[in-house]
C-alpha cells in the first residue's frame, strides 16, 4: 500500500522502536488506512505518511538520546558504563594502548601542522577589511617577481591614486636605535613611520595616540610610539608612560602612545618614531633613494593587479622616462605577503597529515572491529538477556570516546611539544609567523578532529552492536558470514599502502639522517665548545679613528683579564650566520696564472685574539697582534681558500694587496689561516680577508671569549666589562658559539625531526594495520582454524598461515615503497655533498626494518590462532 | 513531585473521557475534535512515554488485528496518581482564574 519512501521510513521506525513500542507504528498504519478508505488521493496520503513518520522518527531519536543520558540518571548510568568501558579496555591493555597511541600521534601531528598553517595563512589578519590592505612596492619589468622599497618621490606619486582609498602609510626600513632606559642600554628596531600608517591599517592605539601631521615636519618629529612588547618589557606596562621623555640614540623623544599587542606594521618593530621628510627628499635626482615600506587600502571592488596597472600608468604620466626604463609598481595583499613562499609547503604538510590521520582512522576501525568481533558473543548475550540495542551502542561509543579522550590528551601533549620545538628552533621562516601556541582555535581544531575521529571509528562497531542478533550469536555457529570478500581486500589494500608509505618514509629518514650526521660531523675549521659570543654596537658617530682603536684595545684587555677567560677577541660576523661583507681587493703583483678580472672576498674585521679564541689554526705566517694598529703599516690575514685562489703558486705571506675596506694604503699579507664556512657547514666559505679593528675600528662587533669552564657563566662578566667601558653600549645576542653552530643546522634538523616523526607514525600505523587485519582474520576464522586443528593440522601450520599473510602484506607493500623511494630519489640524485640518493643502505635497511615490524605485528594474532581449542570448536559445531 | 504540562493534561483528560478505548489514535482524535488542535505524532509519542514513565498512565496491549499491519493497540488507563495530579493541576488553574471570569470569558 505505501510506496518506497514510506516503506523506508517504516523500516527505519521498525528498527528504532523497541519491541513494546511497535503499537506506535500500528497507530500510524491505522490512520493511513482510514485516510485511504475515506478516499484520500494516493500521493497526498504518501505525503501525510511521510510527514507523520518523520515526526515520529525525530521524537523517538530525541527520546532515545535523552534516555541514553538520563534513563537511570546521568551520573549513575554513565558512571556505570564508563566503569564498564574502562574494564573492557583494560582487559586488552595492549590493543587499547595501540589505539590510543595511534590516535595521539595522528591528532598531535594534525594539530601541530594546523597550528602552523593557522598562523601562516588561516587566521584572519587583525584589521578591518583586511582583504583590501595591500603592500605597495616599486617593481621592475625585467624581474616581475621582485619587489623593491619606495623612495619619497615614489610615495608622492602613489598618494591619491584612484585605485586606493586616501593615503599611503610608510615606514623606513631597517633602522635601529639605542634606548637608554634603566640599567642597560637596549638596541631597538625603531622605524620612522608616517602618521597615516596606523590610520590606514585601522589599528587603534592601546594608550595615547598615534602621530599627528604636526609631527611630520622636520623639527617636530621627536614623537615616539612604543610597541606593546617594549612597553611591557622596558616600561613595566606603566600607564603613565604617555607624555614621558625617553632617549633614543642620545636624543630626547616624547612618548605619545602605545601600539596594541597585535597588528602593527612592520612586524618586529619595537617603537615607531615620527617620520619627517624635508623638501630635499623630493629633488628630481632622488628617485633611486628607496628606503620606505608602504601599505595602502584598495578601493572596494579594485584588485591588486588592477591597482598595480593603474599605479604604473600614473607613474608613466608623471615621469615617462622611468617607466620606459622598466620601472613598474607591484601591489600585493597582506594575505599574500603573509603566506609568502611557505604556503605550498604548509599545504603539502597539511595534506600529508590528513592522510596520516585517515590512515590512523582506518587502522583504528580495523582494531575496533577486531575487538567487536571478539565481543560479539558478549553483546549478543546481553541482547538475549533483554538489553535493547541502544545501551550497547552507548557502551561501544563510550569506549570509543574514552580512547578518543586518551588520544586527544596525548595528541595535545605531542602538539605542544612539537610547537615548542619549532618555536625554539629559531627559524627565520617560523619567526615570521609570530607566536605558535595552543590558542583556542588550535584547541578547537584538535577537539573537532578528535570528535570526528571517534565518530569515524566508533560508527562501525556501534553498527555492529546494533546488528548483533542474539539468536545467531547464541547459536555461535553463525560464523558471521557477513564479512564480504571485497571489504577484506580493501583492508589488505589499505595495509599494503601503509606499508609502502612507511617504507618510503623510512628510506627517506635513512638518507636524511645520514646526510645530517655527516654534516654535523664536518670539521668547521674552528672549535665551538667553550666559547661565548656577545654583540655590541657603539653609539652612532662616536669612537672614530684613534678613539675607537683605544676603545677596542682597552675592551679586549679588560675581557682577557676576566676570571676564567683564556682568550678573547672579536669579529664583525661570526661563521655560520650567513652574514657577510663582500668587497673587491686588488692584487698588486698578481701571479700570472690568476685570471680573475675582479678579485674579491669576504671582509672580516677582527679584534686581535679572534683566531686563538675560536681555535682557527694559523697555517702560515702569523695572526694579528696588539702592535698591528693605526700607527703601524696595514696588514691583512687571508684564509686558505683565498690564498689558494689568488696565490696558487707560492705563499701569499709578505705579498702586497690593496684592500679598499681597510685603508687607502697597500697592505701586506702577514698570515694564512684555515677556512671557515660562512653560511652553512655544507658549503665552504667564499674566501676571507681579515683585518684588525685596531687598524680600522668598526661600529658593530661580536665579542668572543674562550674559557675552560662553562661559557655562559662568563656572560655577567662581559656585561660588566662593557658597561665599565661605556654604559651606553647595548649588548645583544649573548650566546655560546655552540648554540650558533646548532642554529645553523636548525633547518635541516627540523626537516629531519619532522621526517622522523612522520616515519615513526607511518611505521606505527603499518604495524597496527597489519595487526588489525590479522587479528580480524583470526577472529573470523576461529571455527575454521579449530576444525583444521581437530583434523590434525599442527600449530606450526596455523602459525605459518598467519605469518605468511603478514609477510605477503609486507612483501608487496615494502617493494612498492622501495620503488617509490627510488623514483622520488631519481628526482633529486644528489641530496647534499655527503649523501648520494643512490646509496643502497637506507633502502635495504627500510625494507628489512619493516619485515621486523610485520613479524612483530603478526606475533600476537598468530599465537592467538594456535591457542584455538579444537575441542571447543567441535562442541560448538 | 513532577508537575505536568498543558499537553500532558490534555492527554490525561482525553484518556479519562475515552475510558477503555483510549489509545494513540483515539486520544489524538478526541483532542482534535474537542479543541481543534492537531497534535503531531512525535509530540503524542513523547508525551505518552513521559506520562507512562511518571506512572500517570499504564498501558496494556490489546489483541493483534490484521488491520494495523498486524500490530496490537496499546490501551491506556489513567492511574490513581494520574488522577491526583490532574485534580491538583486543574485546581491550581481554577484558583488562579477565580475572579477573572469577565476578562477570560469568550465573546
Amino acid at each position: 500500500m505505501a510506496g518506497m519512501p514510506s516503506s523506508l521510513l517504516r523500516g527505519l521506525l521498525r528498527t528504532l522502536l523497541g519491541p513494546d513500542e511497535q503499537h506506535a507504528l500500528g497507530d500510524l498504519d491505522e490512520e493511513l488506512e482510514r485516510r485511504v478508505q475515506r478516499g484520500a488521493r494516493r500521493a497526498l496520503a504518501e505525503l501525510w505518511y511521510g510527514r507523520e513518520a518523520a515526526s515520529l522518527v525525530v521524537a523517538v531519536l530525541v527520546g532515545r538520546l535523552v534516555g541514553v543520558l538520563s534513563e537511570e540518571g546521568i551520573v549513575s548510568g554513565l558512571g556505570r558504563d564508563v566503569r564498564h568501558a574502562v574494564r573492557a579496555l583494560s582487559r586488552e591493555v595492549g590493543v587499547s594502548l595501540v589505539v590510543a597511541v595511534t590516535l595521539a600521534a595522528a591528532i598531535g601531528a594534525t594539530t601541530a601542522i594546523f597550528a602552523v598553517a593557522d598562523a601562516a595563512f588561516l587566521r584572519p589578519l587583525p584589521y578591518p577589511h583586511a582583504d583590501r590592505l595591500v603592500r605597495v612596492y616599486s617593481g621592475s619589468r625585467e624581474a616581475p617577481q621582485a619587489a623593491f622599497a619606495l623612495s619619497p618621490l615614489d610615495v608622492r606619486d602613489i598618494r591619491g591614486a584612484d585605485a586606493l582609498v586616501e593615503d599611503v602609510g610608510v615606514w623606513t626600513l631597517g633602522e635601529t636605535v639605542h634606548l637608554t632606559e634603566g640599567d642597560e642600554p637596549r638596541r631597538l628596531e625603531a622605524p620612522r613611520a608616517s602618521a597615516s600608517l596606523f590610520r590606514i591599517l585601522g589599528v587603534e592605539p592601546a594608550l595615547g595616540r598615534f602621530f599627528v601631521p604636526e609631527e611630520e615636519v622636520p623639527g617636530g618629529d621627536d614623537a615616539v610610539v612604543l610597541s606593546w612588547g617594549l612597553w611591557t618589557s622596558a616600561f613595566g606596562a606603566d600607564r603613565e608612560v604617555v607624555g614621558r621623555s625617553v632617549r633614543l640614540d642620545g636624543r630626547g623623544y616624547r612618548v605619545v602612545g602605545v601600539a596594541p599587542p597585535a597588528g602593527a606594521l612592520p612586524r618586529g618593530a619595537e617603537a615607531w618614531r615620527a617620520l619627517a621628510l624635508g623638501p630635499e627628499w623630493y629633488d628630481a635626482g632622488r628617485w633611486g633613494w628607496q628606503f620606505l615600506g608602504g601599505v595602502a587600502r584598495l578601493r572596494p571592488g579594485s584588485t591588486p593587479e588592477a591597482a598595480a596597472r593603474s599605479l604604473t600608468g600614473r607613474l608613466a604620466e608623471a615621469v615617462p622616462q622611468r617607466v620606459e626604463r622598466g620601472q613598474t609598481r607591484v601591489v600585493r595583499t597582506l594575505y599574500e605577503e603573509r603566506v609568502g613562499t611557505s604556503g605550498p609547503a604548509v599545504v603539502l604538510l597539511l595534506v600529508a597529515v590528513g592522510l596520516v590521520l585517515a590512515m590512523a582512522c582506518a587502522n583504528v576501525v580495523g582494531v575496533m572491529l577486531a575487538r567487536a568481533e571478539r565481543r560479539t558473543r558478549e553483546l549478543g548475550l546481553r541482547r538475549a538477556l533483554g538489553s535493547g540495542p541502544w545501551p550497547l551502542v552507548r557502551i561501544v561509543l563510550i569506549e570509543g570516546g574514552l580512547l578518543g579522550v586518551l588520544g586527544c590528551l596525548g595528541g595535545l601533549g605531542l602538539a605542544r611539544f612539537g610547537l615548542a620545538a619549532l618555536t625554539s628552533a629559531d627559524l627565520e621562516a617560523m619567526r615570521a609567523l609570530g607566536s605558535l601556541s595552543m590558542d583556542p582555535r588550535v584547541l578547537g581544531f584538535a577537539f573537532v578532529v578528535t570528535a570526528s575521529t571517534v565518530l569515524a571509528f566508533g560508527a562501525a562497531p556501534a553498527l555492529r552492536a546494533l546488528r548483533a542478533d542474539p539468536q545467531v550469536v547464541l547459536r555461535e555457529s553463525g560464523l558471521r558470514a557477513g564479512v564480504s570478500r571485497r571489504s577484506a581486500r580493501l583492508r589488505d589494500g589499505l595495509v599494503v599502502g601503509q606499508v609502502a608509505l612507511a617504507c618510503t618514509l623510512l628510506a627517506a629518514v635513512g638518507l636524511a639522517s645520514t646526510a645530517f650526521f655527516r654534516l654535523v660531523d664536518r670539521d668547521p675549521g674552528f672549535r665551538a665548545e667553550g666559547v661565548l659570543t656577545a654583540a655590541i654596537e657603539l653609539p652612532a658617530g662616536e669612537y672614530q679613528g684613534a678613539e675607537g682603536v683605544a676603545f677596542y684595545r682597552a675592551l679586549i684587555a679588560r675581557l682577557s683579564a676576566l676570571p676564567g677567560v683564556t682568550d678573547a677577541g672579536g669579529v664583525q660576523f661570526l661563521p655560520l650566520t650567513g652574514r657577510n661583507w663582500s668587497a673587491s681587493i686588488e692584487l698588486v703583483d698578481p701571479d700570472p696564472s690568476v685570471t680573475d678580472p675582479d678579485p674579491g672576498g669576504n671582509m672580516r674585521p677582527v679584534a686581535p685574539g679572534y683566531f686563538s679564541t675560536l681555535g682557527i689554526p694559523v697555517l702560515e705566517g702569523r695572526a694579528f697582534t696588539d702592535a698591528d694598529d693605526d700607527a703601524s703599516a696595514p696588514v691583512v690575514v687571508v684564509d686558505r681558500t683565498l690564498a689558494r685562489r689568488y696565490w696558487p703558486e707560492g705563499s701569499p705571506v709578505g705579498r702586497p694587496v690593496h684592500v679598499g675596506a681597510l685603508s687607502g694604503a697597500t697592505a701586506t699579507v702577514v698570515g694564512v689561516v684555515e677556512s671557515v664556512p660562512d653560511e652553512s657547514l655544507a658549503r665552504p666559505g667564499n674566501g676571507h680577508v681579515y683585518f684588525s679593528v685596531l687598524q680600522r675600528p668598526m661600529r658593530r662587533m661580536i665579542l668572543v671569549l674562550r674559557t675552560d669552564g662553562e661559557p655562559s657563566a662568563l656572560a655577567p662578566g662581559v656585561r660588566a666589562a662593557v658597561r665599565e667601558a661605556d654604559p651606553r653600549i647595548p649588548i645583544t645576542q649573548v650566546s655560546t658559539l655552540e648554540a650558533v653552530v646548532t642554529r645553523s643546522v636548525a633547518g635541516p634538523r627540523i626537516a629531519l625531526v619532522l621526517l622522523i616523526a612522520f616515519g615513526a607514525v607511518a611505521v606505527l600505523l603499518a604495524a597496527v594495520g597489519i595487526y588489525g587485519v590479522l587479528a580480524y582474520a583470526v577472529a573470523q576464522r576461529r571455527g575454521e582454524i579449530g576444525t583444521r586443528m581437530a583434523l590434525g593440522a599442527a600449530p606450526a601450520v596455523v602459525l605459518r598461515s598467519v605469518v605468511g599473510r603478514a609477510m605477503r602484506l609486507w612483501g608487496v607493500g615494502a617493494l612498492l615503497g622501495v620503488l617509490g623511494a627510488l623514483a622520488a630519489a631519481g628526482l633529486m640524485p644528489r641530496l647534499t655533498e655527503e649523501v648520494h640518493a643512490g646509496e643502497p643502505l637506507p633502502y635495504v635497511a627500510a625494507f628489512a626494518a619493516l619485515a621486523a615490524v610485520a613479524l612483530l605485528a603478526a606475533l600476537l594474532p598468530a599465537l592467538r590462532a594456535t591457542a584455538v581449542d579444537p575441542a571447543e570448536t567441535l562442541r560448538v559445531e | 513531585m513532577s508537575a505536568i504540562g498543558e499537553l500532558e493534561s490534555l492527554i490525561l483528560l482525553a484518556a479519562l473521557r475515552l475510558g477503555a478505548v483510549a489509545y494513540g489514535v483515539s486520544i489524538r482524535d478526541e483532542i482534535e475534535s474537542r479543541t481543534g488542535r492537531r497534535l503531531t505524532r512525535g509530540a503524542i509519542y513523547t508525551a505518552l512515554r513521559r506520562l507512562e514513565a511518571k506512572g500517570f498512565l499504564v498501558g496494556r496491549l490489546g489483541e493483534s488485528t490484521p488491520a494495523r499491519g498486524g500490530r496490537a493497540k496499546r490501551f491506556l488507563t489513567v492511574t490513581e496518581a494520574g488522577l491526583k495530579e490532574l485534580r491538583s493541576s486543574t485546581r491550581d488553574l481554577d484558583r488562579m482564574r477565580a475572579g477573572l471570569d469577565d476578562l477570560l470569558a469568550e465573546t
